[in-house]
């Protein structure tokens, strides 16, 4: 038995809203990191515009909203292969599916009917908590090597569920260019470390950390080589030691240019990652792309996505067929409505109206609920009069929990 | 359905999940009070019976692994089931039984009919 393509549209309508979290809670971490930055270097530094120009929050977003949808994804696949194993057992349909034990309370969730669950709903919250606090981790990784930060110290939560390697970590410096091995904190599986940063003394930022004397040192050292041979030659010669003290010149000139090369090359390489991390988020969002597409594409199409013809000809034969007789005439259920025409004109407008519940019912029957007029409508491909229209009896609940307990 | 067994007080039924459905369907689309049964369920107490349900539920699939629920009413409950469901039968009529409910009428006829075996008995 397929998935109730209800269960489907909620998956969907769960996650639409996770890049959008992310850009905020981005934001939220912009402020605090700016104004701990304003408490320890003054509001003059904390201005400069560190973090107006961040090309890693793009990647960040997409990356961890592309995790949070392969979640989705995996879990929808999840429901319907289940199914089958769930009626064996004797339960409903979609109850579970999960295939760890979260799961079990995502499904029970969406689940259309049932009321939302407490429980479940607060295991949701729960497991966004957690996407949040990896990508605020992740994110103020990027933000303290943006100001110039070199080294973090680790720190663990301190307690007995630490793991033994990161209790180890614990208190240490690590340069933030050479994680240990098991990632950055935070970045394991399940870890709840966090780097706390070691601020330099003043802040700079990546151009300024660039050598700006390379080019003069390596004009320098040139001037030396010259000076070497000359003095090579000029020694055997002259056969005096003159050359040595030029030789002991030109090693550490070329120390130096060694040493400013290195961080120039490791600065090129930054830049080469962070070229490949623009192409991994470009292949992410591409990813994230199709995937919206396949589920757009998988979403079933309701009653009004039917052709303007079709769809007039289906309510005009709801409005003029049995329901007309029993809820409108018999009953007097509907007495603002005189005639057929006011009747189908009724269906029509509750059916498009965005106030509207809409549900999938088996055998391909949908039904629309309008909780302002109190009309339910039902309609079925398979009888002669397409459906039906009524407006259950009853207090303020009553008519909505007939509603959702339609099957 | 099927009685298991009656007293007095107590009148002990077994229902099917569709008869079960059928039941709940009824109470949610009449207004006892609109309509003047007797004895009427408020939403409260209907809810309270909701409850059972789950727990006589699972304690029954736990042991059989079959969908058939064992509840216990009182005289006064069930004959206020069986009033309620004749009047949900007779709003909806043969074809909107069919349309909403997805069950035929007969099916509601041969509930009806047992509930009120169950209370002559």
């Amino acid at each position: 038995m397929p998935l109730p393509d209800t269960v489907v549209l909620r998956f969907v309508s769960a996650i639409s809203d996770v890049e959008d979290h992310l850009v905020s809670l981005a934001e939220g971490h912009k402020r605090d990191f700016l104004a701990a930055l304003s408490a320890r270097y003054g509001p003059e530094e904390a201005a400069r515009g560190w973090l107006d120009d961040e090309p890693y929050l793009r990647f960040l977003i997409t990356t961890y909203a592309g995790q949070f949808y392969g979640t989705m994804t995996r879990a929808i696949k999840a429901m319907k292969s289940r199914p089958k194993k769930a009626k064996r057992r004797g339960k409903k349909t979609v109850g579970f599916a999960f295939a760890a034990g979260r799961g079990h309370f995502l499904v029970k969730a969406f689940d259309p009917r049932k009321p939302m669950d407490p429980q479940a709903e607060q295991r949701i919250s729960v497991e966004r908590q957690r996407l949040d606090q990896r990508f605020l981790r992740a994110l103020s990784l990027y933000r303290q090597q943006a100001v110039g930060c070199e080294t973090y110290i680790w720190r663990s939560q301190d307690d007995d569920r630490v793991r033994a390697r990161h209790a180890g970590y614990d208190d240490q410096e690590f340069p933030y260019s050479r994680p240990p091995d098991d990632g950055h904190p935070g970045q394991a599986y399940g870890c709840r470390c966090t780097a706390e940063p070691v601020w330099p003394d003043s802040l700079s930022d990546q151009s300024e950390t660039l050598n700006p004397d390379a080019d003069k040192q390596v004009s320098v050292l040139l001037t030396n080589i010259w000076l070497l041979l000359g003095s090579i030659t000029l020694g055997g010669v002259l056969k005096i030691p003159k050359a040595l003290s030029h030789a002991g010149r030109i090693v550490s000139a070329a120390r130096t240019l060694l040493r400013s090369s290195q961080t120039l090359m490791g600065r090129v390489r930054d830049a080469q990652k962070r070229s490949a991390l623009e192409k991994e988020q470009h292949a992410a969002q591409k990813s994230i792309e199709k995937m919206q597409t396949q589920v757009k594409e998988a979403a079933p199409k309701n009653l009004t996505h039917k052709s303007a013809d079709e769809f007039k000809s289906i309510i005009e034969k709801i409005g003029r067929g049995h329901a007309w007789d029993r809820h409108v005439i018999k009953q007097k259920e509907f007495p603002e409505i005189k005639t057929k025409e006011d009747f189908i004109n009724h269906i029509e407008k509750t059916i498009k109206s965005k106030e509207t519940e809409h549900r999938f019912l088996k055998d391909d029957r949908e039904a629309f609920w309008n909780k302002e007029d109190n009309t339910v409508i039902i309609y079925d491909p398979s009888h002669e009069d397409f459906g039906t229209v009524q407006r259950p009896k009853g207090g303020p609940d009553r008519p909505g929990k007939y509603f959702r307990n339609l099957k | 359905m099927k009685i298991i067994s009656k007293n007095d007080d107590a009148i002990t039924v077994w229902l099917s999940d569709q008869e079960l459905y059928m039941l709940r369907m009824a109470f949610f689309s009449i207004d006892p009070k609109q309509d003047s049964l007797s004895e009427p369920w408020t939403v409260e107490a209907f809810l309270a019976f909701e409850k059972r349900i789950d727990v006589e539920n699972q304690r029954h699939q736990g042991t059989t692994g079959l969908r058939v629920i064992e509840m216990v009413f009182s005289i006064k409950e069930l004959k206020y089931l069986y009033e309620i469901h004749r009047k949900n039968m007779e709003w909806l009529g043969e074809d909107d039984y069919k349309i909403t409910l997805n069950i035929p009428f007969q099916d509601a006829e041969i509930l009806s009919q047992s509930l009120l075996n169950a209370l002559r008995e």
